[in-house]
């Protein structure tokens, strides 16, 4: 084990000396974030067709207006069979229905005051597509907050004025809010595809491990300095791409929740590098796995909904979306850094991405070799 | 004690024997050399020996243990130079002698093997911007990163000008002297003549001939070799005829005679060219070498 701190150091003097890499996992990475940071900043932001019917007149409009306020929420108001057809044929996300007497209701509460040991109670119906949950949920949520809030505030027991922030946090989701955890998520895939199996195809080509196999060094000792590298540089990576969508563009991070997204860093890192680990198995030279990698980058980039929801793309590609590990990461990273609704529940994320570190790991302990042959 | 011992060793690539069942032993502090053509089966001997290739039948023992059975220590006590030897490109000289020395329990200091290769100038060179005999230079420092008892040279010298070739002679001289065991492998008849103390001569994976250069040389040549650039085909009947002759052999224009009358064979020379029988450019007369046996043994020269 003594030459585990050297192996790790010349690991780190190869990135660093190395400008492709060191392009490829900083440079590229921060590139998006400016990139999508200038496209998407200002008011183009995610948003929700909702469809709200108002069967309560005039004493419904105060509602109404507070649900136009949302900006994650484009709202169309109509009668409610317009509505929910619509809803049927897929144009909203969700329609809200306003009850009669709604009106009076909330200001028979308002004007008691806090504290009304049975206060009156209206029921917003909300209906949704169930088929679709993962938008759905994420629609519920937010209504869910607005209306929390706002019950806060009519009871009184804090003032109005100032729950609204807390609104505006639960439903400011920014396109680039919504990025910086798929950047991330893609940076963390690319350090195991171009990062891991590109250096141990080109070590492997060029006799380097052969060389070091000449001599006493183990294995083990040489294999956890390579992964603790990469471990290290993942959180380098999460680090860089936080730091910069924090300071650039203002990306809100709950950082007492650093910890729980450097635990899923190196969960998705881990992932990658063990599959970075068996692709390098897939190629003899540098430039055969180029080609090999090259695929799943590309696909995993742009199916796994790192950059769009998965529900914006077409319902057909979804069976490829759901089995790709990034689509996963990236949710799992959202809603670790965002706290935001993410479209899978968190033990579905970890399997699919324990299923794939498994698979992986099995692959590569049945087919990796250090030398070309023996 | 011998340091190695190799009995009926063979190893066959996809049906074809790259080594077909060959021994021999090296004494303790010998140089021994492994002399062949190309794909003569040097690389795959001196392989197996060292643990990297399993042979598929034989015997070998190393400072007096067998590799198969389990890692029992011998890897710190050899030291092994590659065909070729793969580099982290981007660390420098010393960065790597230092790192290799941490996979052995005992390291030499950096210094003393930049030293040792004349490499001091180039201590914070990138591997890869090392040149060829440079680079050679570095991957034999690292063979001696542990100070190791028992060398192993893979053709330490090929690619390299004659003067980085005297260099690294110099140094396995050097070796020597310390006491080390060394075996190389080598196409270079001069360097076998020159380095070794016994050499077995390999061709097409098994041994042709074996012996000290001195003895290699002597028991197939009596004397001298009589070479010349034969202009209008003399036939080897006529050379054969002619005194002190007791070998001829042709290699495009070149002709060796090899004479244990060097004298006589000139001049009988001299006489046909006078009266028209032969026509040659560029007589020498020079001692036999190690590539004349080979040339003998094989019809072929060692290098083509
Ligand atoms: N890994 C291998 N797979 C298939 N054939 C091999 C392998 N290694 C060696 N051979 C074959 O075995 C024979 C001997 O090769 P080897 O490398 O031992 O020769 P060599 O004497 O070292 O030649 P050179 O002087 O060119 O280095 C060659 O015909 C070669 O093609
Ligand atoms: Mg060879």
């Amino acid at each position: 084990m003594k030459a585990f701190i050297p192996l790790f150091l010349a690991d780190v003097r190869e990135f660093v000396r190395d400008r492709t890499a060191l392009f490829w996992t900083a440079a590229f990475p921060v590139m998006f974030i400016f990139i999508f940071g200038v496209i998407f900043s200002g008011g183009d932001d995610i948003s929700f067709s909702i469809g709200l019917v108002n069967e309560d007149g005039p004493g419904g409009e105060q509602l109404v207006e507070s649900f136009q306020a949302i900006e994650a929420f484009e709202i169309t108001t109509g009668t409610r069979e317009a509505e929910l057809a619509a809803l049927k044929d897929g144009d909203r996300a969700a329609v809200i229905v306003i009850p009669s007497g709604t009106g009076s209701t909330l200001a028979r509460v308002a004007n008691t005051g806090g504290g009304s040991p049975a206060p009156d109670s209206v029921a917003l119906s909300v209906y949704y597509d169930a088929a679709n949950q993962n938008r759905s949920q994420i629609v519920l949520n937010i209504i869910d907050k607005v209306v929390s809030g706002m019950n806060q505030g009519m009871t009184g027991i804090t003032p109005v004025l100032t729950i609204e922030p807390q609104q505006v946090t639960a439903t400011d989701l920014r396109n680039i809010d919504y990025l910086l955890p798929g950047i991330l998520a893609m940076s963390l895939m690319q350090l195991g595809l171009f990062g891991t199996a590109g250096p141990l195809v080109s070590l492997r080509e060029k006799g380097v491990l052969r060389r070091m196999g000449a001599t006493p060094l183990n294995r083990a000792t040489l294999l956890s300095s390579q992964v603790a590298f990469r471990m290290v540089l993942a959180l380098c990576q999460a680090a860089l791409l936080i730091g910069v969508g924090m300071l650039a563009f203002d990306v809100r991070v709950d950082l007492a929740n650093l910890p729980l997204v450097a635990l899923v860093v190196l969960f998705g890192a881990s992932m990658f590098v063990t599959l970075g680990y068996f692709l390098s198995t897939l190629a003899n030279t540098e430039e055969a796995l180029q080609g090999i990698v090259g695929l799943p980058n590309f696909i995993f980039m742009f199916l796994s909904g790192i950059f769009f929801p998965v529900d914006m793309m077409p319902e057909w590609i979804r069976p490829v979306v759901d089995v790709i590990p990034l689509t996963y990461l990236g949710d799992l990273l959202r809603k670790t850094m965002l706290e935001a609704g993410s479209y899978y529940s968190t033990l579905t994320s970890v399997l699919v991405l324990g299923g794939w570190l498994l698979v992986s790991a099995l692959l590569a302990l049945r087919f990796f070799r250090w030398e070309q042959q023996g | 004690m011998a340091a190695i011992e190799v009995r009926n060793l063979r190893k066959v690539y996809q049906g074809v024997p790259a080594v077909d069942g060959i021994s021999f032993s090296v004494a303790e502090g010998e140089v021994f050399g492994l002399l062949g053509p190309n794909g003569a089966g040097k690389t795959t001997t001196i392989e197996c020996i060292e643990g990297l290739r399993q042979p598929d039948a034989g015997e070998i023992t190393v400072l007096g243990r067998d590799f198969r059975s389990g890692p029992n220590g011998i890897k710190e006590r050899i030291g092994i130079q590659l065909q070729t030897t793969g580099l982290y490109p981007r660390l420098t000289v010393a960065e790597l002698l230092s790192l290799f020395g941490t996979f052995y329990a005992r390291a030499l200091p950096v210094d003393e093997l930049l030293r040792l290769v004349s490499l001091e100038d180039k201590r914070n060179t990138l591997s890869k911007n090392l040149s060829g005999g440079q680079h050679q230079r570095l991957s034999l420092a690292l063979a001696l990163v542990n100070d190791p008892e028992l060398l192993f040279l893979d053709e330490p010298t090929t690619g390299l000008d004659p003067q980085s070739r005297r260099q690294i002679w110099n140094i396995v001289k050097d070796l020597k002297r310390r006491g080390k065991t060394i075996v190389l492998t080598t196409h270079y008849m001069e360097e076998a003549q020159t380095l070794c103390d016994r050499v077995a001569v390999m061709d097409s994976g098994t041994i042709i001939a074996f012996g000290t250069p001195r003895q290699l040389i002597d028991q197939h040549f009596e004397t001298a070799a009589v070479e010349f650039e034969d202009r209008n085909g003399a036939s080897l009947e006529l050379l054969n005829s002619l005194p002190g002759v007791t070998r001829a052999s042709r290699d495009g224009t070149l002709v060796t005679l090899y004479s244990r009358d060097t004298p006589h064979t000139v001049e009988a020379m001299l006489a046909a060219a006078r009266e028209g029988q032969i026509a040659f450019d560029d007589l020498r007369v020079r001692s036999a070498t190690l590539e004349d046996v080979f040339l003998k043994l094989t019809g072929r020269r060692i290098r083509d």
